[in-house]
């Protein structure tokens, strides 16, 4: 048994002796310890290096973006800032819901500048972004400059129809008005 | 490899650092894009309903001012599609007169007599005339 162990120990010095074969030995561990870390080290470093470019390209991109976002922004508030109150104007002629008594008082002057009283007005249900008014009205006014006046008006007006029926006294006018408002969406 | 990890760490976190000072400023900007699209909405449905809906005076002008002074005009109605008028007059020409005006305007498709009566006691046509827009 003793013999059997030095023999493989003389076997393995005589082997490693020789220069040539032993260079050949170092080679192949050599590459093959290469190959075994760098599959088990570089694989996942590599990994994480391109998941990280890949999140620093989202981040640039989304950082550009928020950038552009901020230059509409800042266009925007001195749009804003430029209409300032004139936007409440708008309201005004475009109201967001339908405000009977600021009507009333708009066809009632309009009425009064053409010539006419306003007798009455009826104000039918709103439906969606339009408001159907009749108005009915007496005198011996000017029924083209009032049609005209209705529809010039700032707050949109659009005529359905005209019942005018020429009096000695006075004339007496029906008119019914389709007007406008922001309404349900 | 791992140095380049170490950079690209370095550059994310400077990324991050932006995008957190961008986030802050658009904060700073609450309320201004509401109000903006607000005022475009409301602006863009001022020029629709002004655009889209139809108007009547120049119709209503047509028919008045073609009227003249020999025919006396009595009722009128009249809506985007038509009109209906009465009136009375002393000549029959004046209403003949009265529809070659109306059909030289070429804004009517159709005119009508419907009805045309003479009333002896008052010397005088009484003539219903009906006329459809183009």
């Amino acid at each position: 048994m003793k013999e059997k162990k030095e023999e493989i120990i003389n076997f393995i010095k005589r082997t490693l002796s020789n220069e040539a074969l032993s260079v050949r030995i170092y080679i192949v561990w050599g590459i093959l310890t290469l190959l075994v870390f760098g599959i088990f080290g570089l694989y996942p470093v590599s990994k994480i290096f391109v998941s990280n470019v890949k999140l620093l390209d989202d981040l640039y991109t989304n950082n550009l973006k928020l950038e552009k976002k901020i230059e509409d922004l800042k266009s925007a508030k001195e749009k804003v800032d430029i209409v300032g109150e004139d936007a409440d104007i708008l309201d005004n002629f475009l109201p967001d819901e339908f405000l009977a008594q600021n009507y009333l008082v708009d066809f009632s002057l309009l009425a009064g500048e053409a010539g006419y009283a306003l007798d009455g007005v009826k104000f039918e249900e709103v439906e969606g972004s339009e408001v159907v008014v009749s108005l009915n009205l007496s005198g011996k006014g000017d029924l083209k400059y009032f049609v005209k006046s209705l529809e010039e008006s700032r707050r949109l007006n659009e005529i359905i129809d005209i019942k005018y029926s020429v009096r000695d006294r006075e004339d007496s006018v029906n008119i019914g008005v389709k007007s406008f408002i922001v309404g349900e969406k | 490899m791992l140095i380049f990890n170490f950079v690209i760490s370095y550059v994310i976190q400077f990324q991050k650092d932006w995008q957190e000072e961008l986030v802050q400023e658009i904060d700073s900007y609450a309320g201004v894009e509401e109000k903006a699209k607000r005022i475009s909405d409301k602006t863009f449905l001022y020029k629709k309903f002004s655009n889209d809906r139809k108007l009547l005076s120049e119709k209503l002008n047509y028919v008045l001012d073609n009227i003249g002074p020999d025919v006396i005009l009595e009722d009128v109605q009249m809506d985007h599609l038509g009109f209906a008028l009465s009136l009375s007059g002393k000549s029959a020409l004046d209403f003949t007169n009265l529809i070659v005006r109306y059909l030289e305007g070429n804004m009517l498709s159709e005119i009508v007599i419907v009805s045309a009566n003479f009333d002896k006691s008052e010397n005088d046509f009484n003539v219903r005339i009906d006329g459809v827009f183009k």
